[in-house]
């Protein structure tokens, strides 16, 4: 028992270790990542809730119609998310009772590691060199691990499709970039609260204004490094992000650095565990073998004693049976002697008695 | 298989009763911090900590409700009978000592507490036995050392404005000595305060001195000065009690902490100055100072010997002349920007290099430091915060590279006066130099405008089309002229606004921004592109319109309201009325 | 009508059958639906929850409770335990059908499932952790496949030599499973590490792959267990001398080996929670259900199983069996539908359909036809009288 259990302890140990453990061995190369990527700036204090990008998005990528029109405003009194219908929708906020309300737009944030693009696993989702992250709808089996990875809540998936559903989501207008063309929604803006760029520019940008209009903006660049860093970045007026639904709390670990871990510990159990188990049968088999043997080698050892005795025993019997026998003839070797002296006695007698 | 079964049955019992043992817990956990519904809020809730002087509390803080006990007694005048005696104690020249039955002699921790313990309680007891409601008894410790009073404070601080001040120095007309029934003054003769006796004496107001608890000053005799709240108290209540004592009809101010404390107490006072003070009254706090005067730091003591061993002549910014009349008048009491003392700024504490008295802050800062309430950009960054302001000035960066704009303040002499300023700035600060100060002050500020203008009506056009960029919408139509007249009324009254549009085209530049200035500044196309260009930081064409109309709008609150005056005037269309300002084009 | 033909007719009509042809039926009706009408007209799916019942149990629950296969063929053929050869059949065979089941709920849930090979032969997507999982359970359900196909080459008969290959193959196949098993049962838990902002911090922890791999583990045995005191029920008449000598003494060494993972695997919950010193979540609602899956579900049975092995109280370790099956179940549904988009309001949160549901009675019900099926008719619980002395 004890060595089994040890080994197999052990084994359970080792992939313990592993498993907890985020894995940096992956590569010690320095990435450097897309230095040019382009990116968009969105400043919610210049955003007046217009949506006239949620129509230029709806024009360019050619999306159905939605129930309301882009104009009607009151649609804003709800807070919506991305659809299979919408890449990107516009929610207003009331982030202090009083104050004028802040809007912002929800649409992809094209992450410089993006999760969905490494949870797809027939890669149908790539970050491109122009820094947007595209779909690929040849691919895709729509089995929406994407959707589960993605921290900010935006694939949405054609449900309704029963043979050809897609997932949906922004696309930065990959094909007007090719271009050289600005995203449609960057276009439409009239107060340019979204500009486009390289994201290292936009970054500067960004912190130029909170710099030169102290107390106005949040002192934040969202998505600089959230999730490992976006395209996408944000900046809003005081008090907090999170009064404009966006989540402070996502940290700066990429997505794939979650996982990472995990998939480092494949190849050691491909590699190790053969050993371990061939390793725990040879134990086994050892142990059977061993086993085996002494079993034998009792077995052999009770017959021999079995037969010995049975052997003296035997002796023992015949040398009693012989005693016995010659006992007995000699009693009855007696007993004849006996009969035959008194035979001759009688016959002397009888002859005797005629003579007198 | 009977003892499994025995075992399971324990374990069993055991889990359930943790479980229930834990939720019970939880449960007292959240209620007991669930307090009772607030009596109401309060101006007169004291925190009596005085142990704190002694190590670390073992009782939560006191909240004591002076004026429900004065209320109170006052209406049970047994336990009453020596009113403000019966807790306080006098010393020898009349002045209440502000402490619970003691006076200023350093006690130990045993025996204050004592004092506390032995009066409040002692009182409450006799009270009952009186068969009188009274306060916690012995015994009950949390009635009044409760960590979570639900008493909600409403107590604001007061302000001594100038209409309060006027009601003030009007009762001492016929006094001799105006000032000093109020301000005293620290004598090193006398070793104690004085009243003054002169107004320019004054040293000020009482926070120059009375810092918010009781500071020792080593060296000075007496050693310690109090607190702003006991001198204050100490000044203004039992000035009013001393009145009241007078006679039932003799107008005096309140004794009670919420007739001065309470937002309804200072509503009262506000209502009473403003029916008591004549429209016409002269409001300013006469203490002898100047009118007009120069800003400029002080000469240094010792002037920097050059190397040909005379005196280097200061090179300095150009004194600034300051109407100090009007700005007294834009201000409730002198504090908002003397806020240490009356004396000169540059004097000893914000002197040109900086100085340990001055917190190290440089007469420079000082001036123009614009988060600062209290510093001249400050205290106008403050004012153009104003809605008839903000339109324009929510986009003005304060620029300290903006040379031209120290012209402004720092008026360059013209030849005539040159030598006056010179003398001026090389000479010390004092009575004598001040005439001078107030009179080349005077000859600077002669031609300055002090109210907006601009160019002649004509010269400003009617309408601006706006259709370069014209696609999805028509052109727009800026109503040009109107918007100016609109933003020239809004401050035809500033006189802040007058001082600094000093050309006809400033007000101008609020729209027609970063280019030169003058009567047909550049189309915004010069600048702003037609279209996007990434990784700019500047906006194109459209962005630059959409943005700063609507950026005005917001900024000054307009945006969807009528503010032309014009009989069927259109509001200001809102920034998602896009047809509001350029009509759908007619495909 | 034959009085044997008659008597055939109310044989089939059992309470069982007719319930099983009811859920089959609806289930044929609702898969025309899927295919016809998308996933929104027969799911509860979102885009908030793109994961619903069908992955929380036919895929989570389906490879968890499979995984009597190579604990079986573990425990017999690398461990040595022979006395319990005659379960590893009927192990493999519960393994084999689970997982293939497993395969038909995927191609109910995901879009296009004609593509579900695109991964594995098209084009990979090698950084994500589906992918290995579906490698993982593609490449077992080929390993199962192959360690199920002797029992019915032996039934059909003719196919000797192929038979023998692969019954040669089996330490091979049962490494092989293991190694599979290992990497797709912590990956599935792996699956959940991407996003850790939307799982309750007492289900989150960078422990999930070791917390589903030990998970599984007694989930499998414990399934051996279950499945083995059903079939015993019903199929009693079919199982012969070996499978009923080892039979008990199975229960009772699969119940103290239960009892010890699941011992470690309450010691990783208590770690995980110390290591990032979440204590304070267990005095909220969440900690009161987390504290009923933990000790209600594992504890507990935990102990049952340690008290039913040591008093030889195979009574309590029956108990004890499909209790801890209800508590992976609970387990795999609180990751995937319960601790999953904690913080979205309740108007935002998935219940299944009943179509859904239907689906995934529907998928279960297969399973057991078949099982009975195979069971009835192929040397499951019995060794085949010709292959009496080959089978090892």
């Amino acid at each position: 028992m004890q060595r089994r259990h040890f080994l197999g302890l052990l084994g359970a140990a080792g992939v313990s270790l592993t498993t907890g453990v985020a894995a940096r061995a992956a590569s010690s190369a320095d990435v450097r990542g897309l230095p040019d990527a382009g990116g968009v700036l969105f400043d919610a204090t210049r955003c007046i809730g217009c949506r006239k990008c949620e129509a230029a998005c709806n024009k360019v990528n050619e999306l159905p119609q939605p129930d309301k029109p882009f104009d009607d405003l009151t649609v804003l009194e709800t807070v919506r998310r991305t659809s299979d219908r919408a890449y990107t929708v516009v929610n207003k906020y009331v982030p202090e009772a009083g104050q004028p309300p802040v809007f912002r737009k929800i649409q992809c944030n094209h992450c410089l590691e993006p999760a969905c693009a490494s949870a797809c696993f027939v890669h149908a989702l790539t970050k491109t060199e122009t820094g947007a992250v595209v779909y690929d709808p040849s691919v895709c089996v729509g089995c929406r691990y994407c959707m589960i990875a993605c921290p900010f809540n935006i694939p949405a998936y054609e449900y309704h499709k029963a043979l050809t559903p897609r997932i949906m989501k922004c696309t930065m207008c990959y094909p007007r970039l090719l271009e050289g063309k600005l995203p449609g929604c960057v276009e439409a803006c009239p107060k340019e609260a979204l500009v486009f760029g390289k994201r290292r520019e936009l970054v500067t940008i960004a912190w130029g204004r909170i710099g030169s209009h102290p107390g106005r903006y949040i002192e934040h660049v969202y998505g600089e490094r959230e999730m490992g860093g976006t395209s996408w970045l944000t900046i809003a007026p005081k008090p907090s992000f999170a009064a404009l639904g966006m989540d402070e709390h996502l940290g700066t670990t990429s997505a794939p650095e979650l996982t990472s871990g995990a998939l480092t510990v494949v190849p050691a159990v491909a590699g190790v565990w053969p050993v371990l188990l061939a390793g725990l049968y040879a134990v086994t088999k050892r142990r059977e073998k061993v086993a085996a043997a002494e079993q034998q080698e009792a077995v052999a050892a009770a017959v021999a004693k079995t037969t010995a005795d049975a052997e003296a025993k035997l002796t023992e019997k015949l040398a009693k049976a012989e005693a016995e026998a010659a006992k007995r003839t000699a009693a009855e070797v007696k007993k004849a002697l006996e009969a035959a002296a008194k035979e001759a006695k009688d016959a002397k007698g009888a002859a005797d008695g005629e003579d007198a | 298989m009977e003892t499994g079964k025995r075992r399971l049955k324990r374990l069993l019992i055991v889990l359930v009763v943790g479980v229930l043992g834990g939720l019970s817990v939880w449960a007292v956990g959240l209620g007991a911090t669930n307090g009772q519904p607030d009596e109401g809020k309060r101006a007169d809730t004291l925190t009596i900590d005085a142990m704190a002087a002694y190590g670390p509390l073992t009782q939560p803080k006191v909240a004591f409700l002076h004026d429900k006990h004065t209320a109170t007694l006052d209406k049970q005048k047994d336990f009453y009978k020596k009113a403000c005696a019966t807790c306080h104690l006098t010393s020898k020249e009349g002045t209440m000592f502000l402490g619970f039955r003691r006076d200023d002699a350093p006690m130990t921790g045993d025996t204050l507490r004592e004092t506390f313990h032995k009066g409040c309680i002692g009182c409450h007891m006799d009270m009952a036995a009186a068969g009188q409601k009274s306060g916690p008894k012995d015994g009950q410790c949390k009635g009044c050392h409760n960590a979570a009073p639900d008493v909600i404070s409403d107590w604001q601080s007061l302000t001594v404005d100038k209409r309060l001040h006027f009601r003030h120095a009007a009762t001492q007309e016929k006094a001799e000595n105006k000032c000093g029934a109020c301000h005293l003054v620290y004598s090193e003769a006398a070793g104690k305060v004085v009243p003054v006796t002169k107004p320019e004496d004054v040293p000020g107001a009482c926070v120059y001195c009375h810092a918010p608890t009781t500071t020792t000053v080593p060296g000075r005799k007496p050693e310690t000065i109090r607190s702003l709240r006991l001198a204050v108290h100490g000044q203004c209540v039992t000035c009013h009690l001393d009145t009241a004592a007078k006679g039932p009809d003799v107008a005096t101010g309140p004794v009670t902490c919420a007739g001065c404390h309470s937002p309804s107490g200072q509503e009262a006072i506000a209502r009473h100055s403003r029916e008591r003070v004549p429209a016409d009254a002269d409001l300013r706090i006469k203490r002898g100072q100047p009118d007009l005067t120069m800003i400029r730091p002080t000469a240094a003591a010792k002037p920097v010997m050059g190397l040909d061993g005379k005196p280097v002549r200061p090179v300095n910014m150009p004194p600034v002349p300051f109407d100090h009349k009007y700005h007294e008048s834009q201000n409730e009491t002198c504090v908002g920007c003397h806020h240490a003392a009356l004396s000169s700024c540059a004097g000893d504490c914000h002197t040109l290099r900086g100085d340990r008295k001055g917190g190290f802050v440089t007469l420079e800062q000082a001036m123009h430091d614009e988060q600062a309430g209290r510093s001249c950009a400050g205290c106008h960054a403050v004012q153009q915060k104003r809605p008839e302001c903000a339109g324009c000035h929510v986009a003005i960066k304060w620029n300290i590279a903006n040379t031209d704009a120290c012209a402004g303040c720092h008026m360059t002499p013209p030849a005539a006066c040159a030598p006056a300023e010179a003398a001026l700035v090389a000479g010390p600060k004092d009575k004598d130099t001040a005439a001078a100060a107030a009179d080349l002050a005077g000859r600077l500020l002669a031609g300055h405008r002090t109210a907006t203008a601009t160019f002649p009506i004509e010269d400003i056009p009617e309408t601006v089309t706006l259709g370069s960029l014209a696609d999805t919408y028509a052109p727009a139509a800026l109503p040009h002229r109107k918007i100016v007249l609109a933003l020239l009324a809004g401050m035809k009254d500033s006189k802040l606004a007058g001082a600094f549009h000093q050309g006809d085209a400033a007000v101008c530049q609020g729209c027609h921004h970063n280019s030169p200035a003058g009567k047909t500044p550049p189309r915004c196309g010069n600048c702003h592109p037609a279209a996007e260009i990434p990784g700019q930081s500047r906006p194109a064409l459209k962005a630059a319109y959409h943005g700063k109309c609507m950026g005005c709008h917001t900024a000054m609150g307009i945006s969807g309201m009528v503010v032309d005056r014009t009989p069927g005037a259109q509001a200001v269309p809102k920034a998602t009325d896009c047809t509001g300002c350029h009509g759908e084009k007619k495909r | 009508m034959s009085t044997e033909q008659r008597n055939t007719r109310t044989a089939l009509l059992t309470p069982f059958n007719v319930i099983a042809a009811i859920i089959v039926v609806a289930g044929l009706v609702i898969t025309v639906m899927r295919f016809t009408m998308g996933l929104g007209s027969v799911t509860n799916l979102s885009a908030n929850n793109p994961w619903g019942l069908w992955i929380s149990f036919d895929l989570l629950c389906g490879v968890a409770l499979a995984a009597g296969g190579y604990t079986t063929s573990t425990a017999c053929y690398i461990f040595g335990y022979k006395r319990f050869h005659g379960a590893v059949r009927p192990a493999i065979l519960t393994a084999f059908l689970g997982y293939a089941l497993v395969v038909l709920a995927l191609h109910y849930d995901v879009g296009r499932p004609w593509r579900l090979v695109y991964p594995i032969f098209y084009q990979q997507g090698t950084t994500s952790v589906l992918f290995e999982v579906g490698l993982c359970v593609f490449i077992y359900l080929t390993v199962l496949f192959l360690e199920f196909l002797p029992a019915a080459l032996e039934w059909w008969g003719g196919f000797d030599r192929l038979r023998n290959v692969l019954v040669k193959l089996t330490m091979g196949l049962t490494i092989l499973g293991v190694i599979l098993s290992t990497l797709h049962q912590s990956s599935l838990g792996a699956l959940y590490l991407i996003a850790p902002s939307k799982l309750h911090p007492l289900w989150y922890t960078p422990y999930l792959p070791l917390m589903f791999f030990l998970s599984s583990m007694f989930a499998g045995l414990s399934m051996v267990i279950f499945e083995g005191t059903l079939s015993h029920r019903s199929l009693h008449h079919l199982m012969d001398e070996e499978y009923n000598a080892g039979y008990e003494d199975l229960h009772f060494a699969f119940a103290k080996g239960a009892s010890w993972i699941m011992a470690g695997y309450l010691a990783m919950k208590l770690i995980g929670l110390a290591m990032d010193n979440h204590w304070s979540y267990l005095a909220t609602g969440y900690g009161a259900w987390w504290l009923f899956e933990v000790v209600g579900f594992v504890l507990l049975p935990c102990y049952c199983y340690a008290v039913g092995y040591r008093d030889r109280n195979l009574a309590l370790i029956r108990v004890a069996a499909p209790w801890t099956v209800l508590g992976i179940i609970l387990n795999r549904f609180d990751v995937g539908l319960v601790a999953f988009n904690w913080r979205l309001p309740s108007a935002d949160r998935y219940f299944p359909s009943f179509s859904e549901i239907v689906i995934s009675l529907f998928v279960v019900t297969v399973g057991v036809l078949a099982f009975r099926f195979i069971a009835t008719h192929m040397p499951i619980f019995y060794v085949h009288p010709h292959y009496k002395d080959a089978s090892h």
